[in-house]
């Protein structure tokens, strides 16, 4: 019945969606992966805090670590969701589900380290976040910066501050400080660069480090982001309205926002994207928090499938959604799930992927990988191999040691093929 | 347990060089020559030669911006350009530790720490209140285990008391508590050990849950809202209670009811002790005391970060297991690490918990006083340069050059131009009160470090255009309408504690005077440059 309802209001969705909508403009971009790559782009939506596996996209129907979200069915033959995630249930022959995530990493930050950069935190290197290999792999020189996050994320760590993030800090003024004030010429602008740029050489010869020049670099891709469209802003709910609504709008504005901006971010050439929807570290009182999350998250995540899709841009978009660590099966005395990083799940699509099934299983319980167990390597090397970039491939760190760009990670071959 | 012996065997041996005489201490510079030793010995093997020590100036600048967090005011500058004599490297650490700027600065770092946020009035909790707490105690040099016994062991209500902010942040919840001291007193991550055996270290569940057990007599009157509308909470010790929990071996009761067991207060790694009224007592006193492996180093590690920028160790939670943490990763420069460390946490216990001592001792090192240009004998090829800075970095053999913080930067920018933002006015009272309540750095600046969002806003916001308008004013009114050499100058002495030199004195002067060009240009190019934006 409610998949039933979902189905429906899919179709209303994608036809609203398509309604009026400018081309693609992917053609005249050009990118420097390999071309036989079949995504350009990829999404990552970060569920900080670690959403329950099972009260999401693994549930146990008739376990006694359930809890008391029913399941229901998806278009993937076999496989349910929880029973707040109907309208990703009524796309999931366009997702594909991993349930079989393990890691040996409980506390967040640490957890975080190890899903944003594929390598568990170590002192003496900082290693580069995904987004940061992307933007280091991208060859484009354009205006738009090739990563971007909402919100702080992890930085390019060895790889230096050239490739980190566009920050956006808020979702309402995605880039203040970009247009140069009335009557401020782009010719006075670049005498400014020159004289600046000889103040950092001179200071880079006094001490001769390497941090000079990444400030110079740094001002200069700032100046052309300055003329970027790519990360202005612009009015969801006076201009697509429905759109606005279908993602979530009204339940979540932010979330939502975030969502239409990424994809708007991606048509533009933006590489990498991270969004985020935090509060999933629910130790108390789980199930009214997980089911109030899900609500943003349901309609987002699948409204932005849909769009892509409707725009002829899903296959060239990966789309990753998963948090740092799953949650207890037993369910505590507050009625909360605290940190359980044995098994968990992630939903994909796009980006070629083989979607409609699901990979791995957990036990009955939902409290250990039964099945093919995969790692967060792992869905590094898949990520990567989905984005054209070899994982196999070898950075240099500053002091000269060879390391890999994922931690011995192994590509999913169900997913990739 | 005997493992904890061996560590602390180790750490009274290294307390013992440190002590001249009966029980007295060694002077600070004392314990800095011995680091300089270790760091020297470090260098020889790795075949380096230590950069030479850094000019006055460049001292005067890295010593304001690390210890009272922003650069020096112009009359500094002008002061120490004017002394025939070198500058008492000494004297200005010393001011600079009594100084005002000095504890709002640590007070800041400190209590974001504790918090994980910027410090704000929650109404459930007071964050300010913490904070101004931990300005008095750096101000009195309260002892470091005295803060700490305050902050774990103390009550009371978020608007009286500061310290009990700390326990009210963590809503007064044994877990959340047990995660805290943890992490931000023991530097361990013994919280993975909450709901299963930590997969990577000695840690056991009973450990965490001991922990826990020492908050389990804590409760919370929840906010208490006031007829005027502001709230407060309270957070006291009851006599009696104890922490229960699910107990996965336990027969489920008649109605269904999830078995539960007690635990009972347990020292991680120890045994149950003998426990005062206030339990939290007994864990103070645990912690602190000097055979305590974790307490002193771990505090020791993120002090030292502030000023050389990375944690001498990244976790404690091998220091049970193992003789020293470096054993861990068998590069010198960890190894280095691993003795410093070492050698910082004895004295630092020895010395009763002295935090200005502490940095003394670090500042005073010439490791920290050293230039951040190479020495001129260490001319490797151009194309080794970055990995020659980064080994020469990690051995410290040179000064590591690091971006402001949003608060330096904030602050800094304040320095060299009076600009403090449009909203300044409407917040006087506020900033002056404890600097500022609320993130204004992280929202100008963005809170991350050396990132495009900050290059974006130092290239072309509202502020910065507003702070180098602000300079340009303030040299006119000293030096008159018309740009030349003695406006220059004073930009560079406020934003940049030096005098231009020749070549760009005459390069500014051009700006100042182009066509498209002005004062103001001459300010933003100072305010944008990597010499501005980083301690070097």
């Amino acid at each position: 019945m409610s998949t039933l309802l979902a189905r429906r209001r899919f179709l209303l969705l994608s036809l609203g969606g398509s309604i009026g909508l400018a081309l693609s403009p992917w053609g005249r971009r050009v990118f420097g992966a390999d071309p036989a790559a079949k995504a350009k782009a990829c999404i990552f939506i970060y569920l900080e805090g670690g959403p329950s596996h099972i009260d999401t996209f693994d549930p146990k129907p008739g376990a006694a670590t359930n809890g008391p979200f029913e399941a229901v069915d998806t278009k993937i033959p076999g496989v349910q969701f929880s029973q707040h995630f109907p309208k990703l249930a009524g796309v999931a022959d366009k997702l594909a589900v991993i349930r079989s995530l393990t890691s040996k990493e409980g506390d967040h930050d640490r957890a975080s380290v190890l899903v944003h950069t594929g390598y568990s935190p170590v002192g003496v290197l900082e290693y580069p976040s995904l987004g940061a290999i992307i933007a280091r792999e991208s060859t484009a020189d354009g205006e738009a910066p090739p990563f971007v996050s909402f919100g702080a994320t992890n930085g390019p760590g060895y790889l230096g501050p050239e490739f980190g993030p566009y920050v956006i800090e808020d979702v309402n003024n995605p880039a203040p400080n970009l247009a140069l004030p009335e009557g401020f010429s782009e010719g006075r602008m670049a005498v400014r660069m020159k004289a600046l740029e000889g103040l950092n050489e001179r200071f880079g010869d006094r001490t001769r480090s390497a941090k000079a020049n990444d400030f110079t670099r740094l001002s200069q891709r700032a100046n052309r982001l300055r003329q970027s469209e790519a990360v202005k802003a612009y009015d969801f709910a006076s201009e697509e309205a429905d759109l606005w609504r279908s993602y979530g709008g009204e339940i979540d504005d932010g979330f939502a926002r975030s969502c239409m901006m990424a994809r708007r971010m991606v048509e533009n050439g933006v590489r990498f994207v991270e969004l985020r929807l935090g509060g999933w570290d629910t130790h108390a009182d789980n199930f009214n928090q997980v089911q109030a999350l899900a609500g943003p998250l349901d309609a987002g995540l699948s409204a932005l499938v849909a769009d892509l899709d409707s725009r002829g841009l899903l296959s060239q978009t990966l789309v990753v959604c998963l948090g740092e660590f799953g949650r207890t099966p037993q369910i505590n005395g507050d009625n909360g799930r605290d940190h359980w990083s044995d098994v968990f799940s992630c939903v994909m699509a796009g980006g070629g992927l083989a979607v409609g099934q699901a990979v791995g299983a957990s036990d009955a319980e939902g409290a250990q990988v039964k099945d093919r167990p995969v790692t967060i390597p792992d869905l590094h090397a898949t990520l990567l191999t989905t984005l054209g970039v070899d994982p196999a491939k070898q950075y240099t760190t500053p002091d000269g040691r060879p390391i890999r760009l994922t931690n011995g990670g192994k590509t999913v071959k169900e997913l990739v093929g | 347990l005997s493992k904890e012996k061996t560590v602390s065997g180790a750490l009274a041996v290294v307390g013992a060089l440190l002590v001249i005489g009966a029980g007295e201490l060694a002077d600070s510079i004392t314990v800095s020559r011995q680091l300089d030793e270790r760091i020297a010995q470090a260098c020889q093997e790795a075949t380096l030669s230590p950069a030479s020590p850094a000019d006055d100036l460049t001292f005067l600048r890295r010593a304001w911006l690390d210890l009272a967090g922003r650069t020096p005011p112009v009359a500094e500058v002008r002061k120490a350009l004017t002394n025939s004599s070198t500058l008492s490297r000494e004297k200005l650490i010393d001011q600079l530790l009594a100084s005002p700027d000095a504890a709002k600065h640590w007070a800041r770092l400190w209590a974001e720490y504790y918090l994980d946020e910027r410090p704000f009035d929650a109404g459930v909790y007071n964050g300010r209140l913490l904070q101004r707490y931990l300005f008095e105690a750096f101000q009195n040099e309260t002892p470091y285990d005295a803060v700490a016994r305050d902050l774990l062991a103390s009550g009371g209500a978020s608007d009286v008391s500061g310290p009990a902010n700390l326990l009210l942040k963590y809503e007064a919840n044994p877990q959340r508590l047990a995660a805290t001291v943890s992490k931000k007193f023991m530097g361990c991550t013994l919280q993975c050990a909450e709901c299963h055996d930590h997969p990577h270290t000695h840690w056991k569940q009973q450990d965490f849950w001991g922990l826990a057990a020492f908050f389990a007599r804590l409760r919370r009157m929840n906010p208490v809202e006031e007829p005027e509308g502001d709230q407060f909470s309270v957070v006291l010790e009851r006599q009696r209670g104890e922490l229960k929990v699910a107990d996965p071996d336990g027969e489920p009761g008649e109605d269904g009811a999830q078995p539960m067991k007690t635990v009972y207060p347990r020292t991680p790694g120890g045994a149950t002790l003998d426990l005062a009224d206030n339990r939290r007592e007994t864990l103070v006193a645990w912690l602190t005391r000097p055979e305590n492996p974790y307490f002193a180093r771990h505090f020791v590690s993120r002090t030292w970060a502030e000023f050389f920028g990375e944690d001498l160790a990244a976790s404690l939670d091998d220091l049970g297991a193992q003789p020293s943490p470096s054993l861990s990763d068998k590069t010198a420069s960890a190894d280095l690490k691993g003795q410093i460390l070492d050698l910082l946490a004895a004295d630092f216990s020895a010395s009763g918990y002295d935090v200005k001592r502490l940095l003394r001792v670090i500042v005073g090192s010439e490791a920290y006083q050293r230039a951040a240009a190479p020495s001129p004998g260490s001319a490797g090829s151009r194309d080794d340069a970055a990995a020659r800075e980064s080994l020469e970095v990690r051995c410290l053999a040179r000064f590591p050059i690091r971006p402001l913080t949003a608060d330096q930067l904030y602050l800094s920018v304040a320095q060299a131009t009076g600009f403090r933002g449009d909203d300044y006015d409407r917040q006087l009272a506020e900033v002056t009160q404890e600097d500022f309540s609320y993130d204004l750095p992280g929202q100008y600046f963005g809170a991350e470090g050396l990132m495009l969002t900050r290059s974006v806003a130092l290239l072309n916001g509202d502020y910065v255009r507003g702070a180098a308008e602000m300079a340009a004013e303030a040299t006119r009114r000293l030096y008159g309408q018309s740009p030349g050499a003695q406006h220059i100058e004073w930009m560079f002495l406020s934003a940049l504690g030096r005098r231009p030199s020749p070549d760009e004195m005459e390069t500014m002067l051009n700006l100042a005077g182009h066509r498209e060009g002005g004062l103001p240009d001459v300010a933003w190019a100072l305010l944008n440059s990597a010499e501005f934006n980083t301690v070097h």
